[in-house]
């Protein structure tokens, strides 16, 4: 009986789930699923601990309140690389991860640039533009551009090092050399 | 003279030399017939559709042997837009001497190479390329004659090729103009201190900087017919850099070229007067591919006005404005209008220009052909 319970619970927060999330990427949760949902349900258990002898009934730990959140649905994607730095503009190409194939050259200004990333925007980094719709949680539609600079760790001296001894062993096996 | 479009995959007369140059926007490769199927290639660039290096696709297509036939190729310099698809060539033409520019032929752009293509971290094409270069380089032994298993390293007026009429039906012979002993000594300092990144600052992309002076050019000499390969050297107000130090050398060839590959895509900063009237002769065929990167893409209308003053034969591989991006879902055409101020596509189709002039007895008019949006301009 509690299992039905539990299992008609989580049939309906699914529904409520699927019908919110247009988004074809979001798979309603299947009943045999029941136990591995994750999300917003926090878990179901239906047994008692048979490890602990315990006869009483079983412990019903119900889903938290549904949360709903926002959803970003990705119409276009392209890496990008900064080709110079002028003024209030950015230079770059980008190549287009979503019809690959398509290498343009753009300009841009920093304004659009999130002000954490800024200081990001050096010649020859790398960055991230996505272009897609999100979708709100009070059901308004938002077209959204957001660019999204990679974050790479620094050079270290023992980077350094060992590419200095690779090129040495190079050099030598290639005649590399004056 | 007028330009015609015949068939592509026709091959020259074993008494007939070619110039193919090709471009696609960002990127060149210029194909050379000796004579007597005798090929060299200078840089390289991909077929976006096939991936396969252009100068295979064409030799394939035209029934060379690669393996065999092709006896020099040359890098000008490390740059993405010359050097694309390089080690397949290097691989494929066991024939042939691989030479590049004797400026780098430094540990430190060794260390560089080694830096930026064997982390992993990023994707850096021109650097990775050159890595690939090498990986080539160490496998070629054992099956390449020992005499070109070593580079070859261009520098002012040495003769990276040589065939004497008893080997060809005519002189062959290939000179590289540049880099001068001055630019030789400003890239090596120039390399460890621009290329090699210090230590604490941020991982990131190499980005060729400019400007160009250690530029592979190059003369080409088939019989009769002389041929400038410009390649991208570049001005510098010092005249023992660049065009001028080419100009002022007394070791160069002293003929006249009938055939110039116009330096660095026309632009101003390529642009040496002397070198129009000393080195080429009157009315020359003016070569060009496009680079449609930069501010503005090259050439510029006032970079072909510059050079119609000495010409009016000029022959572009593509369209000198760049080409239109693509057509989009609505919602992103709309959204990437609203945030970018230009835009434009930098590849576009693989333009070809081919001249080939009968070298049996003399110099013949020649005939110039364009394929694949290639123009007169």
């Amino acid at each position: 009986m509690m299992r039905d319970l539990a299992t008609r619970f989580v049939a309906e927060q699914s529904k409520e789930v699927s019908e919110y999330f247009v988004d074809k990427d979001v798979k309603p949760i299947k009943e045999e699923n029941v136990g591995q949902v994750s999300g917003n349900v926090l878990a179901i258990s239906t047994e008692a601990p048979a490890s602990l002898g315990l006869t009483a009934p079983p412990v019903v730990i119900l889903p938290g309140p549904f949360k709903p959140r926002h959803r970003f649905k990705v119409l276009q994607q392209f890496e990008g690389t900064v080709l110079e730095i002028s003024g209030d503009e950015c230079r770059a190409h980008i190549r287009d991860l979503t019809r690959p194939g398509f290498v343009e050259e753009i300009t841009f200004s920093i304004e659009e640039i999130s002000e954490s990333d800024r200081e990001l925007a050096v010649l020859g980094a790398v960055f991230y533009w996505d272009i897609g719709y999100q979708d709100r949680i009070d059901g308004q539609r938002l077209r959204v551009s957001a660019i999204r600079f990679r974050r790479i760790p620094m050079w270290k001296e023992k980077d350094l090092v060992s590419s200095r001894r690779e090129a040495e062993s190079l050099s030598e096996s290639l005649g590399w050399k004056r | 003279m007028r330009a015609s479009a015949g068939n592509v995959n026709c091959p020259p007369s074993r008494y007939e030399a070619e110039i193919s140059i090709f471009g696609p926007g960002i990127g060149e490769c210029i194909v050379i017939h000796l004579g007597k199927n005798a090929w060299m290639v200078v840089d390289s660039c991909l077929d976006r559709n096939t991936r396969i290096p252009i100068a295979l696709q064409y030799l394939q297509a035209l029934g060379v042997n690669a393996a065999t036939d092709v006896k020099l190729f040359v890098i000008t310099h490390w740059h993405d837009d010359h050097i694309e698809g390089a080690s397949a060539i290097l691989a494929s033409c066991h024939n042939a001497k691989f030479v590049c520019s004797d400026a780098l032929r430094c540990g430190e752009f060794v260390q560089f190479v080694s830096l930026y293509s064997q982390r992993g971290f990023i994707e850096n094409s021109g650097v990775d390329e050159f890595n690939r270069i090498f990986e080539v380089l160490k496998s070629r032994r054992g099956y390449i004659r020992p005499e070109l298993l070593e580079p070859g390293w261009a520098i002012a007026d040495r003769r990276l090729l040589y065939y004497t009429k008893n080997d060809r039906p005519l002189n062959v012979e290939v000179y590289s103009l540049s880099p001068s002993d001055a630019a030789i000594t400003l890239a090596l300092r120039e390399i460890g201190q621009l290329l090699i990144p210090k230590v604490k600052t941020p991982k990131r992309r190499a980005i060729a900087q400019r400007p160009n002076h250690v530029s592979v050019a190059l003369w080409v000499i088939v019989g009769d017919l002389h041929v400038l390969l410009g390649s991208d050297l570049e001005n510098h107000p010092d005249n023992r850099l660049g065009w001028q130090a080419v100009v002022l050398s007394r070791n160069r060839p002293r003929e006249r070229a009938l055939i110039i590959k116009v330096p660095h895509h026309g632009s101003s900063n390529a642009y040496c007067k002397e070198m129009w009237q000393e080195m080429v002769a009157t009315n020359p065929i003016a070569l060009l591919t496009p680079f449609a990167s930069g501010v503005k893409p090259l050439p510029t209308e006032t970079d072909i006005a510059r050079i119609s003053t000495h010409t009016p034969q000029i022959y572009c591989t593509g369209s000198p404005s760049g080409w239109r991006s693509p057509r989009r879902d609505s919602a992103v055409d709309k959204t990437i209008k609203e945030v970018v101020r230009t835009r434009r596509l930098v590849y576009g189709p693989m333009g070809h220009i081919r001249v080939r002039i009968p070298i049996k007895k003399g110099l013949d008019e020649p005939n110039i052909e364009l394929f694949n949006g290639a123009q007169s301009l």
